[in-house]
């Protein structure tokens, strides 16, 4: 059936002229293609307009971009004196030693409330055994207690925040964020 | 390292505009994302191997047209690149054969403008590379992080779309 075969031909040439505008075929392929471009007015249509398209797009100017643009070193980086593998070296220890920081914190924490609860106790112990102290005393006592176990609460609320934000966040859950993102687009160039 | 970052940042800062501005349409975005690639560039170009940098840069600013794309269509939820903020000047109204001949060409231009930037990544990015800015395959492929005759590939069927689109003016 030449109609067919013809029209194959076609599509055979039509996937080749990008290549062949470029003069990237093959010895064989690039005069196959000649010879039917020969005999086929369609596809030398495609040839003509796939080379104007080119042609177009090489005579599209290169820009210049506005003079007001700042290529220098922008204010306030100073860091950047700093020799580069020294900063990096600095970074990563800083950025190592964020968890190491974060279970000290909870640590002395813990250590203070205990300290704090075991003084407490045997201050009310020793205040138990004893009837020098005034009813005024014990209340200072009460008060100053509840300022300690204030201060307790306080600082442990902070050292939750910085585990939440500095050791799960920025540790784990914002590099894994990254991870994802940059795989999705990387995703459909591979295709 | 600073003489080598501000030697870069002064070769390159044409290159990057032209980029953007081919992909985008727009002068502002074009501005804006050069900037941004430059501090970037101030920022990060010290930890890079020298080498690698003008390939790393054009990554950047590649990165910065993808999301300057994507927030386009959100807001606006039309494709970006329909109707930039380039050449707004009015054709004039009577015309001799040269004055036509210039008209064609520049609504030519247009069209082959308009029709590039409505491509969708990562053929847009390679025509203007390598038709536009006239790289190396070698280098678009460092900067695209992709195989080099995947870029080959995505260039042809990229000229192919665009043939497609331009039909009846090319």
């Amino acid at each position: 059936m030449p109609g067919a075969q013809e029209q194959n031909r076609c599509e055979w040439t039509l996937e080749r002229i990008e290549p062949y505008v470029d003069d990237e075929l093959s010895g064989a392929e690039r005069i196959e293609l000649e010879r039917h471009l020969e005999t086929c007015p369609a596809c030398r249509e495609d040839l003509a307009s796939a080379r104007a398209v080119v042609h177009e797009l090489r005579a599209l100017p290169e820009l210049r971009c506005p003079d007001r643009m700042k290529v220098s070193e922008p204010a306030g980086s100073g860091e950047e004196s700093m020799r580069a593998p020294f900063r990096g070296a600095l970074q990563w220890v800083m950025h190592g030693l964020r968890p190491a920081m974060a279970v000290m914190l909870v640590v002395v924490v813990a250590a203070g409330a205990y300290v704090l609860v075991q003084w407490d106790t045997g201050r009310r112990a020793r205040l138990a055994s004893t009837s020098s102290y005034s009813a005024r005393d014990l209340e200072l006592a009460k008060i100053d207690a509840m300022t300690a176990f204030a201060y307790v609460n306080k600082y442990s609320r902070k050292t939750r925040k910085i585990v939440r934000d500095e050791v799960l966040n920025e540790g784990i859950v914002y590099p894994l964020e990254r991870v994802i993102t940059q795989s999705k687009r990387r995703a459909p160039r591979e295709r | 390292m600073k003489d080598t970052l501000h030697k870069l940042a002064e070769e390159s800062r044409h290159k990057v505009y032209t980029f953007v501005y081919y992909c985008l349409r727009s002068h502002e975005e074009a501005e804006d994302i050069t900037q941004e690639v430059l501090m970037k560039l101030w920022q990060y170009g010290g930890d890079i191997e020298p080498e690698r940098l003008p390939g790393w840069i054009m990554r950047v600013a590649r990165n910065a047209v993808i999301d300057s794309t994507r927030k386009q269509r959100t807001r606006a939820g039309v494709p970006c690149g329909s109707g930039g903020d380039v050449d707004a000047t009015p054709a004039p109204l009577s015309l001799d054969g040269d004055g036509e001949q210039a008209v064609r060409s520049r609504e030519l231009r247009e069209a082959l403008e308009t029709a590039l930037a409505s491509l969708a990544e990562p053929y847009r990015s390679i025509i203007v590379m390598r038709e536009i800015q006239e790289m190396s395959y070698s280098e678009i492929s460092e900067s695209l992080e992709c195989p080099l005759n995947t870029v080959k590939v995505y260039l042809h069927r990229g000229r192919r779309m665009l043939r497609t689109s331009l039909k009846g003016k090319v």
